[in-house]
């Protein structure tokens, strides 16, 4: 065995993020760890790389026991972390990347330059990474800097590579590259262990898969052996047909909630026209940057707004600023949840309750209604050791609940959902699902867009597809169909 | 994007001081027109001569800014310089010497160990030193010992010691900072401390080292200015700490950390004072000269906003 991994626990303060965890890698193989956000997949890449020590449990690497606090004698014992986060240091080339901390030096004591970019050119040509060592690697595209970070691992000749989440910000290009790349540091005999949400790509790279559950062990299974149904009931506790809400049947259509007539934001070229009906969840899909985030900020926002009527409940509102929208009773939970969403900074109470901030003067004292954040917590199942607790410390998906609870405990009218789930696990995937479907049966109207075109389908009644600025085409969401939307969403010729 | 790819790191680094380098030859090509005497070969070392304490102070106060940190006791520590070596006591200097660096290690402890903020834990021992300074020389006076006032006052090739003395030590902390294992880590922890931690970077050694060459270089340029003045004073270093962070920041250093040299923030002291001394050729009050340094340096330093990532 490669590396061994025995009883690992690791508890931070109260919370208990590792119970008993077991792996073994064997050389020329690649092992998936597989889990949902929170199941504690990190917090054990992060022990095996040295990051932090775990509380109790054993680590040996070919058979030696690791007593190791930091990612320098990680490195020495072997193990090259490929982390999502804290890649190569931007400001660097990438010569000085792949030798920090241990640069030729010259006679003199400087850095022997001419010497690292030789020895740095032999390196990237080995793992297929066509650049110049001297260039600065914030330059890099995220590809070519993993490229590199790889590199470094190969050149510090470690037997052991972790690969946590790599291919996230990756195209399928540059995914299939890592992939080659992968295979072939197999082929040399080295350990990889590799961190994904994305099943496709497990069952085309990995030999064996270790599932996580909740900090613990829920199953491990050799590759061919198993599917993704197994996979993902073991790592949910539940099967994939559950994730969504059951549709209720289709209605006779009331008066819309929310109604957009020939419709032109600007920078697009329009018209849209589409409505949203009381009790409907619709999404709005389309290729990527087709315009529908600049949509529902047009409906939320509003001065983006050119041409054309956006009603709510027939009647027009403001359309100066957020204010309008929130007047209005429009709340929206943006895309990017960390950066228009959350305030990071504070606690979980605290972005709740901005929920009930606008409207308010400046002068008048913050709202803290405790029972009522209380309540959605309650409502909404947000797992947290106190409602005090920094929100940057939730795992996304109960960060995204924590958003849609701000805009219930001010009681809006019809939410826009940006990407509902980007970000967020699977278990907690299916809550949002269902927290969305309940709001719609009680009368607050949905609206959502998603990159991802099964969420749409599963999730909304209707589906709107955008181009270029203009609706398109319109599915009732249980006759729509992937390459329909897909056909649409490209030709821009509707069913 | 072709070009952004193929920019090399030393390349960028090297560009850090170009535009304050190109204010540098315009102020100085407006101010020979403006007024014959400013170009002159007197006043031009004249200007340096005056300019060394600072040139030491911002050499060290740049180390410790690619390191995304800040110096603001650099300061007092030149006035405790002052004030030890001007007593007539027996190792002033050594003990001078001593005291600073005691005062950049427990910068450096209260940061690394104790998670203080830079500025935090610099405005503290600023404070603290004044007063140490206060205490050793309560009122200006006092006298050096005679080798100082000597070297103050030799003159080699046409150029004072002190200058030559300087050029010297910028020019050695310009090449190490550029191309030593230590420069590179200061501006690996300047971009982040964690990446640096993790990539293979000993930060906690780096940064205390940055902060006790910050101290140990204002110790030189409180050393270089008693033996100019001939006296202590417990207050003449007030103005540095501002000062340096100004000239670095000018020299296209940012104060972010992660990226610069030493070649910029000595030009940036240099415009200062140039400026300084054309405004007084030109007879403008001091009153219209703080106004002007003041928007120019906001302008300077806006010049330089950076749209590389990361940085």
């Amino acid at each position: 065995m490669l590396l061994e991994a025995l009883d690992i626990s690791k508890s931070f303060g109260p919370v208990q993020a590792l119970s008993d965890v077991s792996l073994a890698l064997k050389p020329g193989s690649v092992h998936a760890v597989l889990g949902e956000n929170g199941a504690g997949k990190s917090t054990l890449m992060k022990i095996i790389s040295g990051v932090f020590p775990p509380t109790s449990g054993t680590l040996k690497i070919a058979g030696e026991t690791m007593e190791w606090s930091r990612a320098e004698q990680a490195r020495a014992a072997g193990v090259s972390t490929i982390f999502q986060e804290f890649i190569l240091l931007p400001n660097l080339s990438v010569a000085e990347n792949l030798f920090l901390g241990r640069e030729p030096r010259t006679a003199v004591g400087l850095i022997d330059r001419a010497r690292m970019h030789r020895e740095s050119r032999r390196i990237l040509e080995s793992v297929g990474l066509d650049v110049d060592p001297a260039v600065l690697t914030g330059n890099l595209r995220v590809a070519e800097q993993q490229m590199a970070e790889i590199a470094k691992g190969v050149m510090r000749d470690a037997r052991i590579f972790v690969f946590d989440e790599p291919t996230a910000a990756l195209g399928d290009r540059e995914a299939q590259k890592l992939f080659d790349l992968i295979r072939r540091l197999r082929s040399e005999g080295k350990g990889i262990l590799y961190i994904s949400h994305r099943l496709p790509e497990l069952f085309e790279l990995c030999d064996e898969v270790t599932v996580l559950k909740d900090g613990q062990m829920a199953g491990h299974f050799d590759m061919k052996d198993t599917n993704s149904e197994e996979l993902v009931t073991a790592m949910v506790g539940r099967s994939l047909d559950q994730l969504y809400p059951p549709r209720p049947p289709v209605e006779a259509a009331g008066a819309p909630t929310l109604e957009l007539r020939d419709v032109v934001v600007a920078g697009l070229r329009g018209p849209v026209n589409f409505s949203v009906g009381k009790n409907e969840i619709v999404g709005l899909a389309g290729l990527e940057g087709q315009g529908q985030i600049e949509i529902t900020r047009a409906i939320y926002e509003g001065h983006t707004l050119v041409s054309g009527d956006i009603l709510f409940n027939g009647e027009t509102f403001d359309h100066s600023g957020p204010s309008g929208g929130i007047g209005a009773g429009i709340g929206l939970i943006p895309e990017d949840r960390k950066v228009e969403g959350l305030f990071l900074s504070l606690s979980v109470a605290h972005n709740i309750s901005a929920g009930l901030l606008p409207g308010r003067g400046l002068a008048t004292a913050a709202p803290m209604a405790r029972d009522r954040v209380a309540e959605q917590v309650e409502r909404l199942r947000i797992r947290l050791r106190s409602v005090g607790q920094s929100i940057r410390e939730l795992s996304g998906g109960n960060q995204q609940k924590a958003l849609l609870a701000r805009w219930l405990v001010r009681g809006v009218k019809l939410l826009i959902c940006e990407e509902p789930t980007r970000g967020v696990d699977i278990g907690a995937k299916s809550e949002i699902y269902a927290l969305l479907r309940e709001l719609a049966d009680s009368g607050v109207p949905v609206l959502v867009t998603s990159r991802e075109l099964p969420e749409l389908i599963g999730l909304c009644d209707r589906i709107v597809v955008v181009r270029e600025g203009a609706t398109v085409a319109e599915f009732r969401g249980a006759e729509a169909t992937e390459e329909k939307i897909m056909a649409a969403a490209i030709d821009g010729v509707g069913a | 994007m072709k070009i952004a790819k193929t920019t090399t790191a030393t390349r960028m680094r090297r560009m850090s001081a170009l535009p304050v380098m190109i204010l540098l030859v315009v102020l100085a090509v407006a101010l020979g027109i403006a007024s014959p005497f400013a170009l002159s070969s007197q006043n031009i070392v004249n200007i340096l001569n005056q300019q060394v304490s600072l040139i030491l102070v911002t050499v060290g106060q740049t180390m410790v800014i690619l390191t995304a940190g800040l110096d603001l006791s650099v300061g007092s520590v030149v006035s405790m310089t002052t004030a030890i070596v001007s007593n007539d006591i027996p190792f002033a200097v050594p003990l001078a010497v001593a005291a600073a660096l005691s005062v950049g290690l427990l910068n450096a402890v209260g940061i690394l160990r104790f998670g203080v903020h830079p500025i935090l834990m610099t405005l503290s021992t600023m404070t603290a030193v004044q007063g140490v300074s206060l205490f050793i020389r309560p009122i200006p006076g006092g006298q050096v010992p005679a080798w100082m006032t000597d070297y103050a006052s030799a003159v080699y090739l046409g150029l004072p010691l002190p200058v030559i003395c300087a050029a010297v030590l910028v020019v050695i902390a310009g090449v190490f900072i550029a191309r030593s294992r230590f420069g590179l880590h200061l501006m690996a922890i300047g971009a982040s401390q964690e990446s640096a931690l993790l990539g293979g970077v000993n930060t906690a050694r780096v940064i205390l080292v940055a902060y006790l060459m910050s101290s140990l270089f204002a110790c030189l340029g409180g050393l270089n200015l008693a033996a100019r003045l001939a006296s202590g004073d417990p207050r003449v270093g007030t103005s540095f700490a501002i000062d340096s962070i100004a000239a670095t920041a000018l020299g296209g250093t940012q104060l972010s950390g992660g990226l610069g040299g030493v070649a910029g923030p000595v030009t940036g002291v240099l415009f200062l004072a140039l400026l300084g001394n054309g405004l007084n050729l030109l007879n403008i009050s001091t009153y219209y000269q703080m106004i002007i340094k003041g928007g120019l340096l906001i302008l300077a330093v806006s010049a330089h906003r950076r749209k590389q990532p990361g940085l």
